[in-house]
């Protein structure tokens, strides 16, 4: 399988801060990658460091993709823009937008801005404008975060099955292990200061919230996160 | 408030004016210092039939805007220079408050000296007393633009026009547009000014001239108009500013 994505030892402080202590990973084609790890662990850090938004202080970065989508935690949609005019910005191909649209589930919505649409539905037209360049790695930086559990549980669903037709490969960092189960089929634990991978699991599938075995996989990762040196 | 309440209220906040206005007028008794609005009013309206008044006021305006539209321009590109770098801001901002503090009197002997009296110094003194405001509004508005918004334009390696138009001018637009309320409120009075000392024609010429040959009430009248022609101007502009903003931002 093609790597698309090499990291080697990947070293990260903030001034007298250590945040990475040597990360190394590597993304396939068609790979669905979770990083979980407690809160201010460094995984949006690490984030930022595969979309070329920082440099690590060391390392070796080996990018073999031409085009990258990132769902921010925060949307990031220009606020005086529509819907519409948000995915234009990144994509000329109307059809594509229509398209888009659809799969994300805001037709009807083009006209709207950013502050007329609920948490969901700016996360959806975040994720849109994402999947719209049709990346070969998509990056989501704990997409689910401010959202209430409903509207979360729909859109990892739907999310999940979205993913899974256009068959990219993507890398989601959260600490949520319902996500990380539900969208990943590689799971890597983040953990200490600075941060490691200190455990990592291979899944047959993507699991579902109501698979017998949810619960006890949840509470090994939960075993392997706790630390006490996570920024709170 | 309801809006039919509102206009009823304006209304009464005019008629008042004008009661206040008759009611000195009266106290004072005199037509040379105080003329009442009725005599204003009918003075003006003998300007407008004679052709004497709006002649003035198109001149004024040509100019005052002139002056206005050259500094949006200069005080766009300073500004936004300005906002972008450190350095520019350090380097220009103790000019720009120079400009910003300087009366308009002070320019009289520089401008008369360059371009004699005439329409030049006008459109000059305009410029200069609108320049740092526009500036100041807009290098605001480059300063405070959303940088999470540019990291995400990095991601998706948008060209550097697009991040332009689409985040910098998304964000510098209601600065720009306040910078511009702010203008247009101030060139009218600016021009008339710069008229009155160093005109050749125009309404502060006919001013100086009414105060000249003491006619206050001609004085009155020409003020009165400056005074509903700014009115109006702003009226209008805040119609537009609804309209502008909406269509720039959707």
């Amino acid at each position: 399988m093609k790597c698309i994505l090499e990291l080697e030892g990947i070293l990260k402080n903030y001034g007298e801060l250590p945040v990475l202590g040597g990360i190394d990973l590597r993304i396939f084609e068609s790979d669905a990658v979770a990083i979980v790890g407690q809160s201010g662990c460094g995984k949006t850090t690490l984030l930022r460091i595969i979309a070329n938004l920082e440099k690590p202080d060391s390392g070796v970065i080996n990018r073999f993709y031409s085009r990258l989508g990132f769902v921010f935690q925060e949307d990031r949609l220009i606020p005086w823009y529509s819907v519409r005019k948000n995915l234009e910005l990144v994509c000329d191909d109307e059809r594509k937008i229509q398209r888009t649209v659809q799969q994300v589930g805001l037709a009807g919505f083009e006209h709207y801005k950013p502050s007329q649409l609920s948490g969901g539905m700016r996360q959806r037209l975040n994720l849109a404008r994402a999947l719209i360049v049709e990346p070969e790695l998509l990056l989501l930086d704990e997409p689910f975060r401010s959202l209430d559990t409903p509207t979360k549980v729909k859109l990892i669903n739907d999310l999940s099955i979205l993913l899974e037709n256009i068959n990219i490969s993507y890398v989601l960092v959260t600490h949520d292990m319902r996500e990380a189960l539900s969208l990943a089929k590689r799971v890597y634990v983040m953990r200490g200061r600075p941060a490691k991978f200190v455990h990592h699991i291979e899944l047959k599938k993507k699991m579902d919230f109501f698979d017998p075995s949810f619960l006890q996989l949840e509470k090994t990762i939960l075993s392997h996160m706790e630390d006490t040196g996570a920024l709170q | 408030m309801k809006n039919s309440s509102r206009f009823e209220f304006s209304l009464l906040g005019v008629v008042l004016l004008f009661a206040s206005w008759f009611v000195v007028s009266k106290f004072v008794s005199s037509d040379l210092v105080f003329p009442g609005p009725e005599k204003v009013l009918s003075h003006s309206y003998r300007l407008l039939v004679e052709g004497k008044l709006l002649g003035p006021v198109g001149l004024t305006f040509l100019r005052a805007f002139f002056g206005m539209g050259l500094a949006l321009l200069a005080g766009t590109v300073l500004g936004f220079l300005m906002g972008l770098s450190d350095r520019i801001y350090l380097l220009l901002q103790p000019l720009n408050m120079a400009i910003r503090s300087v009366p308009i009197v002070s320019w009289l002997s520089t401008v008369i000296l360059a371009w004699g009296i005439g329409w030049r110094g006008v459109v000059f003194i305009v410029f200069v007393s609108l320049l740092p405001i526009v500036t100041f509004n807009v290098c605001e508005g480059v300063r405070v633009v959303d940088k999470k918004l540019v990291e995400m334009a990095k991601v998706y390696s948008l060209a550097k026009w697009k991040i332009f138009k689409a985040i910098y001018m998304g964000s510098v637009w209601p600065f720009l547009l306040s910078s511009l309320k702010l203008s247009i409120g101030s060139m009218w009075k600016v021009a008339i000014v710069a008229e009155y000392l160093i005109g050749e024609t125009g309404l502060g010429v006919q001013i100086m001239q009414a105060k000249f040959y003491v006619n206050t009430t001609e004085v009155f009248s020409y003020t009165l108009v400056a005074v509903v022609f700014g009115l109006v101007l702003e009226a209008l502009f805040s119609l537009l500013w609804e309209r502008g903003s909406f269509e720039v931002h959707s």
